[in-house]
């Protein structure tokens, strides 16, 4: 079975680097019947305008139920955008938390 | 030795038995629902390892390309589940349960509320309007010229240059002063003239240029709540709204259907 690439629009400003596991692109819908489905805003929406809704808005699930982030607290430092889950996690939950020593560790492409 | 940390990855909660087809944002396991009563949240099974970042690295550069991967990928597999499923409501991006267990605790706990939210969007959409100045052209087209002229005849009776430069300082500020306001006088109507489609509306602030990396000022960011009959009139009146400001340096654009993260 063959499996498809996907490929973003080079135009798409976060379209380069998207990572690839055994040819699927991580997460993303392997054929091109599906890619003609992502609405077009969001081939060429810069990923921080995404800021508006994903990062920023939806469900918010809190609690010891909960493993990762769920609060990413992004904040504009002049042009880089820092993430500052870390610490806001801790004030909330006031105790270390398994999350904290994994992401000390260091992986990510 | 350790069993790798798993959980489960939550991506949105719709109405029970809901009809999907998606692979999940590790692109290895599938979307699949959990359920309790009629509701059911949308959820995959992913790596703990697969969301380690380090710290250090998360505050750099690096940091932001691994948001960037995730969100759309989140994203994207939101926008492709809606498709199927309608009404449904989105999670913040990274929300991640321990297990199956805790699903259902949720589904359980906050049955009531997810239940009327979604009940409370059926049938609507979110649509997202925004607006952008090119600031020059729309100070060559549509600034009166009054100021500039009186500027400069008040420039050249000035025998001082330090006095003509304030002058013209002033009159400036002024001129930019006035343009603002225009601009905005323009969102103002844009936005009043649409939301007459809407069940609700939210008026974001507008993303600075750095951020859209345009070189148009934004100076209008709202979310619209319109029942899915309506849409194509809403859609119609910002068409309209854009082929009447566009030559005098406004953008409209008018995106949608957004899973409702403004509506929740």
């Amino acid at each position: 079975m063959r499996k498809k690439q996907w490929g973003v629009s080079p135009s798409a400003p976060y379209g380069d680097k998207i990572r690839k596991k055994d040819e699927i692109v991580w997460g993303i819908p392997p054929t091109t019947e599906d890619r003609e489905k992502i609405p077009s805003e969001l081939r060429h929406t810069t990923l921080l305008e995404l800021l508006d809704r994903v990062l920023d808005k939806g469900v918010v699930i809190r609690g010891d139920i909960t493993l990762a982030v769920a609060d990413v607290d992004l904040i504009y430092l002049g042009l880089a955008v820092v993430l500052a889950s870390v610490e806001r996690m801790k004030k909330e939950r006031g105790r270390d938390i398994e999350l904290e020593s994994s992401l000390r560790k260091g992986i990510m492409p | 030795m350790s069993k790798k940390t798993g959980g489960l990855y939550a991506y949105c909660i719709v109405n029970a038995r809901p009809k999907i087809s998606q692979m999940g944002i590790d692109g290895e396991n599938k979307v699949y629902a959990i359920s309790y009563k009629d509701i059911s949240a949308l959820v995959s099974k992913v790596a703990l390892s697969d969301f380690e970042i380090e710290e250090k690295k998360a505050r750099g550069e690096e940091g932001m390309e691994w948001i960037k991967k995730m969100a759309l990928a989140h994203e994207v597999i939101v926008e492709t589940l809606m498709k199927t499923c309608q009404p449904l409501l989105p999670m913040k991006f990274c929300t991640i349960l321990k297990g199956s267990k805790q699903v259902e605790g949720v589904l359980k706990n906050k049955y009531l509320d997810f239940k009327l939210n979604l009940e409370r969007l059926k049938g609507k959409e979110e649509w997202g309007i925004k607006m952008y100045c090119d600031v020059k052209k729309f100070k060559e087209a549509g600034l009166p010229s009054d100021l500039s002229t009186e500027a400069s005849a008040e420039v050249e009776a000035l025998a001082k240059e330090g006095a003509a430069y304030l002058l013209r300082k002033k009159r400036e500020d002024e001129a930019t002063q006035a343009a603002d306001q225009k601009m905005m006088d323009y969102a103002k109507e844009v936005h009043e003239r649409v939301k007459n489609y809407a069940l609700r509306t939210i008026l974001n602030a507008p993303l600075p240029k750095k951020v859209t990396e345009r070189k148009e000022e934004m100076i209008l960011n709202g979310a619209y709540l319109i029942s899915k009959e309506k849409v194509p009139q809403f859609e119609k009146e910002a068409e309209g709204l854009q082929n009447k400001y566009g030559k005098i340096g406004f953008e409209i654009t008018c995106i949608g259907p957004w899973p409702p993260y403004n509506f929740l």
